[in-house]
Order: C-alpha cells, then structure tokens, then sequence
C-alpha cells in the first residue's frame, strides 16, 4: 500500500514538473517566435499610447476630406491604419485575429490651405489632397475576455483628433464605435474590405 | 503515512515551481518584446543588370511613408490613392542625416479608387490596384549603361499584372519630368512625408 502510494506520489511529481518544463518551452517559443508587441495597460486600467506604429504593417489610408463633409466627419482626414505586425504574423496563418492585436489608425490632414470647395489644392503634380499635420489617433485592441461586458471582443479607445496624442485613454462605450463596427465590418469587427492585405 | 506527506509535499513544490517558471516567463515575455519585425532583412530588388522588380514582401517588411490622393475630375473625391512605402529603417536614417541612404527603396503603389458616402463621412478608399512606381538609391551611378538609372536613383514603373517587369525604357523621358519640381530634395517630395520630419 505504501509502495503504491509513493510511486502514485512520484508520478505526480514527476508529471506536474514536464508540464511546467513544457509551458515553459511552448511559453518561450511563442514569445520569441512572434516578436509580438502587447497591449500595455496603465494601473488605472487606461491603454497606453502603442510605440512605434510607424513601423508597423500598413493596411490602407481611407480620406474622408473636410470639404466633402462640411469638417463633420467622424475622424478626419487620412486614416492611415496599422496591425501590429506579430499579431499581423498569427492572423496571416490562422485566418483569425489573436487576443492582442492592435490595429493603429493614424489621423492626418490634409495639406492646408485648401483651395478649391471639395478641400482639394494644387501643387506640381496636379490637383489633389496630399498629406499634411498628423492628428491624434484611434486604437483598437482584440481580448475577448478583457472587453466581454461591453458586448464586444475589442476594446475601442480615442488618443485625441489633435497633436499631441494622449499618452493613455479610457475604453470608449459600445455605442460610440463597436456598433459601427458589428453593423458593417466585414470581418471581426474590422473593415478587411477596405484593406486589401487582411482580405 | 509520513512519506505520502513528503510524496505530496513534493507535488506541491512542483506546482511551486511551475508557478514560479510561469511568472518569470511572463516576466520575460514582456521584457522579450521586440518593436521590429520578426523577419530579417528584406528582399532584393535589383539584379546583376539593374533590372528592378517590385518585391513580393513589401507590404509586410517595408514602412508606410504617406498617401497622396489625386482629386477627380468629375464627382466628388478622388480617383487614384498612391500609397508610398520604404525600406525598413528609411524613417529613423532619414531623421537622423536628411537623406536617402544608398539601396534605398521607395514603392508607391497606385490604386483606383471608390468614393461612396459611409458612416464617418463621404469617403475615398483604395479598390483597384493598376501598378507600382519603384525607385532605388544609388549614389555610385552602379549602371550607367542602362537608361533606368541615374540622377542618383534606379527608376521604373511596373503595371499591376507585372510586377517584375517594368513598362519603362528611359527614366529620363518616362520618370523624371514629373520629380522635376522636387530637384532640390533629391528628385524626391520629401515635404509630403510628414513621418520623414
């Protein structure tokens, strides 16, 4: 009885030392393999300001000019939209969005002063909207489990229409950005048919 | 009975220690992050003659410089959104020392576009690719028999269902008459790349 008892013991032992040597392993290599940038949160639960989107992988800069919509559109002017790319790396493999992903949308105007009605103006290469002063950004982040009270698997946040960008925001509530988003998006919540590389 | 004590004992520890490994790793996994891509470097664009093509891994290895979008004629918006991108590195180098380093590559991809009106506003997005606009720095004048390079740079155009051979004969006739008013920032529109500044 004893015996048994004791070889019971060590088996245990034995099994709950190779599953910690094996998370370990499996817990390593995924961390190194993707090189993935995570969200950051401050103590009060506010997302940090992401580092270095601009090194991201780009997907699409939609523009919803001034001079088209009377300066009321909701994020003006280029929207020029980023996925951080160790997440960008799972996505491309298994189709789906990890807990994690942070997609970027960079605001910027257009250059100023506009000339013609429609906020267009020209310059040596003909008339047209060209890129001018960066405005504040708008940041999602995928955690099923983190954003599941707010009835969506992201959580939408804000960092100002206007430089500089906040260094932190708070979680925006469903009815100012996540429907749109549910009601339209093609895929997950994100507008994969207007970004050709998430198609 | 007492060895059972020490044999759970010994399961605890393990757990223990599993508990331990697991916060370290995830100590780890936050000290681990790298901000860069995961890949190495980028693929090559020019071969032993100076023939340029457009490398099939830019969207994903290259850095977003800025979009123009060119107004339409008729309607509302724009009717080509150009998308310009750059070897990794170019915006941190450029900062630092206000110019293109050597084997530079610049891509602007240049899409149709579809303007509709959509909840944030009447909008223009990408929709139909028609081809790629590639340069390549080059200060040594590496070919100067061929007529796709020179005035510091390699030039081509490719159409979107050929993207590794270029429509372009003669950069001088083909490509630079359009980067005359940018002679004085190296051919290129550096004031329209804000990330350059």
């Amino acid at each position: 009885m004893m015996k048994k008892l004791i070889l019971a013991a060590a088996i245990l032992a034995l099994c709950g030392i190779a599953t910690v040597v094996l998370a370990q392993r499996q817990g390593t290599h995924t961390a190194s393999a993707s090189g993935r940038y995570l969200p950051e949160y401050t103590k009060d639960g506010e997302l940090v300001l992401p580092k270095n989107w601009r090194s991201w992988v780009f997907v699409g800069s939609p523009l919803t000019p001034d001079g088209l919509n009377d300066s009321k559109e909701g994020f003006p002017e280029y929207h020029n939209v980023y996925i951080e790319p160790g997440s960008y790396e799972i996505y491309k493999k298994t189709g789906e969005f990890p807990d994690g992903t942070i997609m970027f949308k960079e605001l910027q105007r257009v250059l100023k002063p506009e000339q013609f009605p429609d906020g267009s103006r020209s310059e040596p290469s003909g008339r047209g909207y060209f890129p001018g002063e960066f405005n504040g950004a708008d940041v999602t982040v995928k955690d099923a489990k983190r954003y599941a009270q707010t009835g969506s698997k992201w959580g939408y946040y804000n960092f100002n229409h206007r430089e500089p960008k906040a260094p932190a925001a708070k979680l925006r509530p469903k009815s100012e950005c996540a429907f749109c988003h549910q009601a339209s998006a093609k895929k997950d919540e994100v507008w994969t048919q207007f970004y050709r590389l998430l198609e | 009975m007492k060895i059972v004590h020490v044999a759970c004992f010994a399961v605890l520890a393990g757990v223990a220690v599993g508990g331990v490994a697991l916060l370290s790793l995830a100590a780890d996994g936050q000290t681990g992050l790298r901000m860069s891509r995961p890949d190495g470097t980028p693929e090559a664009v020019v071969d032993a003659q100076g023939n340029l093509h457009v490398p099939s891994d830019y969207r994903e290895a290259y850095e977003f410089l800025g979009t123009w979008a060119v107004a339409a004629d008729k309607g509302v918006g724009s009717r080509e959104l150009h998308d310009v991108y750059a070897t990794p590195g170019t915006i941190a180098a450029y900062r630092k020392r206000s110019n293109f380093p050597d084997g530079t590559v610049l891509i602007k991809e240049v899409y149709e576009t579809l303007t509709a009106p959509m909840t944030t506003g009447t909008v223009s997005h990408a929709q139909t690719l028609k081809g790629w606009f590639v340069m390549v720095k080059d200060r040594k004048n590496s070919h100067p028999d061929n007529m796709l390079w020179g005035d510091g740079w390699g030039w081509s155009w490719f159409d979107a269902g050929n993207p590794v051979k270029t429509t372009s004969t003669n950069y001088k006739k083909d490509c630079l008459p359009c980067h005359v008013p940018a002679r004085a920032t190296d051919w290129v529109y550096t004031s329209g790349y804000p990330t350059l500044k």
